[in-house]
């Protein structure tokens, strides 16, 4: 009865295969999708470590001292200028990594622990690279001026030192007139007349000269003309 | 005919790629295992096991050039029924509470080896006792109990089976162990 039940089976699945013209799936497609399944954790696992190094950039590179002049608020300062954008990014393509691993047909063989381990690790040293060669810095330029509503959801200290009402300009050096004042074009490329007297700039070695980058905390003079800045503190960009 | 049936699963594999006649050599092989192995894992669907197999042996000859020789053809073979009866069981909003041993599939001798335990399993009242105790195990608990105790696999094919890191796997059964002997010796009334 069980013999006759299995040859039945046997029949009706070779009867359907034949029918339906059922064929075995090209051995490419699964290749294919292996490869797929790995490139997508490969390219998850750089954008990881690409929305690490920015959010490593944008919180190192922050003037976190200044949010007195900037906000008074340092709570608000601090939801303001966290990158929530990144943070997203970073969560969800670690997901997006996990699950694709999962779907390879390796990656079952890995223990969780021994995956995580490894994969933290190559996130660091991938990020730590980013990070060094000055990548994540020049990234979030062009994405500031180049990515539409990029500035809207990532504030960086270009947001703070770029409020010369609350004392906190930036820019660069484009002319020094003599010991007590210069001439910056601000990130606006807004021309201003700096003028320092007693001021205290940070580090004590950095000279001021043409060409580099800065921000100040000072005040507009008014009543001195257009566009003029009386500085108090300068630090390099 | 009689060469065909000496060869191993990989070369009926190649051969059923080359001539789908060949395939029925695979199916008769893995017929009764795989249906025995859909009841347990999915008690009560007598009615739905024949239509199961069936449709795990369609998709096995779709997927035959997925397969890997580097694993166990039984294992791979037993991956999809596992997966395929589960989303049968999915479809009919069922789930599998416990799993169903026969008391007379359920390999006594290695649980008695395995366990180390001084008292033998060996009267079928004592085996009963011991189905309750597997029954009482959580399912992830039982899952790896029925393949080593009932299917007799082995931590890698437990592991390519139920897509688990073997050390996933080697823990599971450690926990599952330890539950058995610790119920046993519990009740060691019920089982001398």
């Amino acid at each position: 009865m069980q013999e006759k039940k299995n040859n039945d089976i046997s029949k009706k699945v070779l009867d359907k295969i034949n029918c339906d013209k059922i064929c075995p799936t090209p051995k490419w497609c699964f290749v294919c999708w292996n490869y797929g399944s790995w490139f997508i954790v490969i390219l998850s696992g750089l954008i990881i470590s690409l929305s690490l190094s920015l959010m490593v950039f944008l919180f190192v590179s922050h003037d976190w001292d200044v949010y007195e002049l900037e906000s008074g608020n340092l709570i608000n300062h601090i939801i303001v200028y966290t990158p929530f954008v990144w943070i997203i990014i970073f969560l969800l393509f670690i997901l997006l990594a996990v699950f694709w691993f999962n779907k390879t047909k390796q990656g079952y063989k890995f223990g969780s622990l021994k995956s995580l381990i490894i994969g933290v690790l190559l996130i660091i040293i991938f990020s730590s690279i980013i990070a060094i060669t000055g990548f994540s810095a020049k990234l979030n330029d062009e994405f500031r001026q180049g990515l539409p509503g990029y500035k809207v959801f990532v504030h960086d200290k270009c947001d703070i030192w770029d409020d010369p009402v609350k004392g906190l300009l930036s820019g660069k050096i484009v002319e020094i007139k003599n010991n007590d004042e210069f001439i910056l074009n601000d990130f606006n490329n807004n021309s201003w007349q700096v003028q320092k007297k007693n001021v205290k700039i940070t580090p004590p070695r950095f000279f001021i000269k043409n060409g580099s980058n800065i921000k100040m905390i000072g005040r507009v003079c008014e009543i001195c003309g257009n566009n003029v800045f009386i500085v108090n503190t300068i630090k390099p960009w | 005919m009689d060469n065909i049936l000496e060869k191993n699963d990989a070369e009926l594999v190649a051969l059923s790629l080359k001539n789908r006649e060949i395939y029925g050599f695979l199916i008769q092989r893995y017929q009764d295992k795989l249906r025995r192995y859909i009841l347990r894992i999915a008690g009560g669907v007598q009615n739905d096991a024949d239509d199961i197999l069936q449709d795990v042996f369609i998709k096995v000859y779709k997927n035959l050039n997925d397969y890997d020789p580097k694993l166990k053809f039984s294992s791979w073979i037993y991956r999809i029924t596992h997966n395929e009866t589960i989303s049968f069981l999915r479809k009919i909003n069922r789930k599998p509470t416990t799993y169903n041993f026969e008391i007379d599939a359920v390999k006594v001798k290695t649980i008695e080896e395995d366990l180390t335990l001084d008292q033998k399993l060996d009267n079928a009242k004592v085996k009963e006792n011991l189905l309750k105790i597997i029954n009482n195990l959580d399912k992830k608990h039982q899952e790896v109990v029925m393949l080593r105790y009932v299917e007799d696999k082995d931590y890698q094919e437990i592991s390519d089976i139920l897509k688990k890191p073997q050390g996933t796997v080697a823990t599971l059964l450690r926990q599952a162990k330890f539950q058995l002997k610790e119920e046993i010796t519990k009740n060691k009334h019920l089982f001398s």
